[in-house]
């Protein structure tokens, strides 16, 4: 079974040992990969690491959690928290956290969310793997063209401006429709999510560079509009099932 | 759009203004109108009573002198001696008598000719006049009186205006009365003739200043001569007076062809008038001057009140409470006004310093509260570290009743939402219970029944957890055996059962059932706050019923409709 990687975000060393020392990681298929105890920090150890789950405190600091969050790219996060206040709840939910989990943290509800995203991960590589071609010049298989005009004009926009940093709502606002319609909209239509599509486009992109130039693995991210290195290495692994680095290696001995 | 608006004073003001200038105005427009025909007006009734009096006394002299010409023309001893044509000393003495006799002794008024037809004999008071020679006129003269005498020559004496001349003594002739004498045959032997001086006209015509000219006309020959200025005669034609401001009246001499036509000019006085009218004018001029003068200081004190009440009264916006005003201006409505005014201050005052107080009291009060509170955000860190430290080492009991003391904290301070779902409801009475169990061991027993398709219904927050608190601390705690709590939810359809039953203590409920408002007494209260909040949601759709016996335990059921909450949809 696949194991996800988790970073722990926690300015208390009591609180952050137990959930290190008290959550069965493993039998959740979840290795912490990195923890920080300030904002900065924290902010560090997620670019580097790139891992599938941030668990992070909002007061921490240097920077709170939801600032460390917006400057990071972020699959899944849950935030542990004394405060309870709706404005964080909903900048929070913005920013990709799946559950807000208030002090006393109920290990019960934790272990809950753990696997609830576990079993999300799970659902996209099975998608992925299903979209994956028998070693083409491509590493996913993209729609180029739908039947919908909108979703039309989200994949064109894709197209046009991979290589820059954007979010749904930036293709919600050209196409003209809700950001929540263009979500099940393209799921619909394009049989792929959206942010599946993007990192796809993506990782088709840098790698069609991998095997034409010898550009470096940051060069490679950064003209395919990944924010890190390693974020771009762990997309393309999870796509790609293995490294850029192997997959240039592969097609060189290939060749 | 703003609305513009003028100061008290000077709305006051123009209102004075034209309360005073209605009267100058009226006054001013009724004398330029009615002045100039008043005027007229007298000045016609003057000269008309004038006219009246000279056409009497013209006609009184016609009818004086037509007489005294009449005598001499039926005087048999005149006609005797023009028929004879010859006059000697006895004769000529007799006819002179007569002839004097008739134009007054004395007093030469007038002159008198007698003439025969042939114009032999001549006979006159005066100097027989060269003009009455028929032998030089006699065509003409004949002719001249058979012109005038066209209506009956012989019954009337003929009176002319047109013998105008001026007498050796200096008189100026201005009527004749002619007749002609016949004789019993009916034979013309002569003519009689007075000629009248202009003296006797001036002597009795009125002398009106208003007149400015009087003539006499002779209709009948077209001819007219002014009375006033004898000197002027001549054809009516040359009688021209072109004036507007001239007034003319005009009056016939009675059974005569003969009238007086006066000329009045009320020229002098219009002018006098622009000149009185200069005069009213300035007097109009001044009094507006004086009017202002007034109207400003009446404005001016009555206004200087309203200056002092509205700088209070701003002095009030600002904030500062002003000095009181001075109630006693002797005008009823003012000091009333000052009088409410200064009431209004006064109560201000009051208002203020208890204002201030309370104001004091509440500040103390938060500060006393600040320094009492206690950080919520503190208090769940440490609970959360208290179950880290439980967690490391072990400690599930800790762990657990920070876990729980935790929902039941936040449950009670989130006031924000007054419901929540059953499910919620039931876990923090559950959460609750946790932790007395984990007090009192197995002296506190709970069993929870629910039905799984209404947990999800909305009811207001903390409904069950009072009541399940009640029960241990009024029921189970004053026990000295194991108690027992059941909570109960059932489905019924339209409606959810919650019940909570004890096997504690119980109390005696015959009280509260005269008086459900001793719910609010002693230990009941908590009891009370759920009857009532859910009185409040549900009002008569509520069914609360309290069954308690003493040593028998408590039994609450609460009877909810489902529709009249939302459905609460989860996500999951």
């Amino acid at each position: 079974m696949a194991q996800y990687t988790a970073v722990i975000v926690e300015d208390e060393i009591i609180t952050l040992n137990e959930l290190l020392l008290t959550i069965p990681w493993e039998a959740l298929s979840l290795k912490i990969t990195g923890t920080a105890m300030n904002g900065i920090e924290g902010e560090d150890v997620i670019k580097k690491e790139a891992p599938d789950i941030v668990i992070t405190d909002i007061k921490l600091p240097g920077q709170d959690g939801l600032e460390m969050l917006s400057k990071c790219p972020i699959d899944y996060a849950i935030i542990v928290s004394g405060h309870t206040d709706f404005a964080y709840a909903k900048r929070a939910i913005k920013l990709g956290v799946v559950n807000y989990l208030e002090k006393p943290v109920d290990d019960d509800e934790l272990i809950d969310t753990l696997k609830l995203i576990v079993s999300k991960l799970r659902e996209e590589s099975s998608s992925i793997k299903k979209s994956k071609l028998n070693k083409g010049l491509e590493i996913i298989s993209l729609p180029d063209e739908v039947n919908n005009h909108s979703i039309n004009l989200a994949i064109s926009y894709i197209k046009e401006h991979y290589k820059e940093s954007f979010g749904l709502q930036d293709i919600a606002e050209y196409a003209n429709i809700s950001e929540n319609h263009l979500s099940s909209l393209f799921r619909d239509v394009a049989g792929i999510n959206f942010l599946h599509y993007l990192n796809g486009y993506r990782i088709n992109k840098s790698a069609e560079i991998l095997k034409t130039t010898t550009l470096n693995i940051s060069e490679i991210a950064e003209l395919c509009g990944f924010p890190t290195p390693s974020y771009f290495t762990k997309i393309f692994r999870k796509y790609a099932g293995m490294t850029p680095t192997q997959y240039r290696d592969s097609i060189f001995s290939q060749n | 759009m703003a609305r513009k608006t003028t100061s008290i004073f000077s709305k006051l003001l123009i209102k004075f203004l034209m309360v005073m200038s209605i009267p100058l105005l009226v006054l001013l427009i009724t004398y330029l109108y009615y002045s100039e025909s008043h005027i007229t007006n007298i000045i016609r009734s003057q000269a008309e009573n004038s006219l009246d009096d000279d056409v009497n006394k013209i006609d009184a002299l016609f009818q004086e002198y037509k007489q005294r010409i009449l005598s001499i023309a039926t005087d048999i001893k005149i006609i005797e001696i023009l028929k004879n044509d010859k006059i000697d000393a006895e004769t000529s003495k007799y006819a002179y008598t007569t002839l004097f006799a008739q134009i007054g002794s004395g007093q030469y008024n007038a002159q008198c000719h007698l003439i025969s037809a042939s114009g032999k004999v001549r006979l006159s008071t005066h100097i027989f006049p060269p003009e009455y020679d028929i032998r030089i006129n006699n065509n003409e003269w004949d002719s001249h009186i058979l012109n005038i005498d066209s209506k009956g020559f012989s019954l009337s004496p003929v009176i002319s205006i047109e013998n105008h001349r001026t007498t050796e003594s200096g008189k100026l002739i201005i009527i004749s009365f002619i007749k002609q004498i016949k004789d019993e045959d009916g034979t013309i032997v002569g003519y009689a003739i007075i000629d009248l001086y202009s003296d006797i006209i001036a002597e009795f015509i009125n002398h009106a200043t208003v007149l400015n000219e009087e003539l006499l006309i002779d209709y009948s020959r077209y001819y007219a001569v002014s009375l006033l200025h004898p000197t002027i005669h001549g054809s009516l034609i040359n009688f021209n007076f072109n004036n507007e401001n001239l007034i003319i009246i005009e009056k016939e001499i009675p059974n005569t062809e003969f009238a007086i036509k006066i000329y009045a000019d009320a020229s002098p006085y219009k002018t006098s008038l622009a000149s009185s009218m200069l005069l009213f004018l300035c007097a109009i001029i001044i009094g507006s001057i004086g009017a202002v003068i007034v109207s400003l200081v009446f404005t001016q004190s009555i206004t200087n009140r309203f200056k002092a009440l509205t700088e209070s009264m701003k002095s009030v916006e600002s904030g500062t409470l002003p000095i009181m005003l001075n109630d006693n201006s002797g005008i009823e409505e003012f000091d009333q006004l000052s009088l409410s005014f200064n009431m209004m201050i006064l109560q201000l005052n009051e208002l203020m310093e208890l204002t201030r107080e309370e104001e004091a009291k509440l500040a103390e009060a938060e500060r006393k509260e600040l320094e009492s509170q206690l950080n919520p955000h503190f208090l769940f860190n440490t609970l959360n570290t208290i179950k880290a430290l439980a967690r490391l080492n072990g400690q599930d009991e800790i762990y657990t009743i920070s876990i729980k003391l935790g929902k039941l904290l936040r449950a009670s301070l989130n006031r924000k939402e007054s419901e929540c779902t059953l499910r919620e409801s039931l876990e923090l009475a559950e959460g609750y219970l946790t932790i007395q169990k984990i007090r009192f061991k197995d002296k506190i027993n709970y069993e929870i029944v629910a039905d799984e398709s209404i947990l999800d219904v909305m009811t207001p927050r903390l409904i069950i957890q009072p009541l399940v608190e009640n029960a241990i601390i009024h029921g189970l705690e004053p026990m000295t055996e194991p108690g027992l709590v059941k909570i109960s939810i059932k489905d019924l359809d339209t409606h959810i059962l919650i019940s909570i039953q004890d096997n504690g203590v119980g109390f005696d409920t015959s009280e509260l059932s005269k008086n459900p408002d001793s719910f609010l007494d002693g230990q009941h209260v908590g009891l009370y706050n759920v009857y009532r909040r859910l009185q409040l949601k549900y009002s008569n759709n509520l069914y609360f019923k309290l069954k308690s016996a003493h040593n028998e335990g408590t039994c609450i059921e609460i009877k909810l409709p489902k529709g009249d909450s939302t459905w609460h949809n989860t996500l999951q």
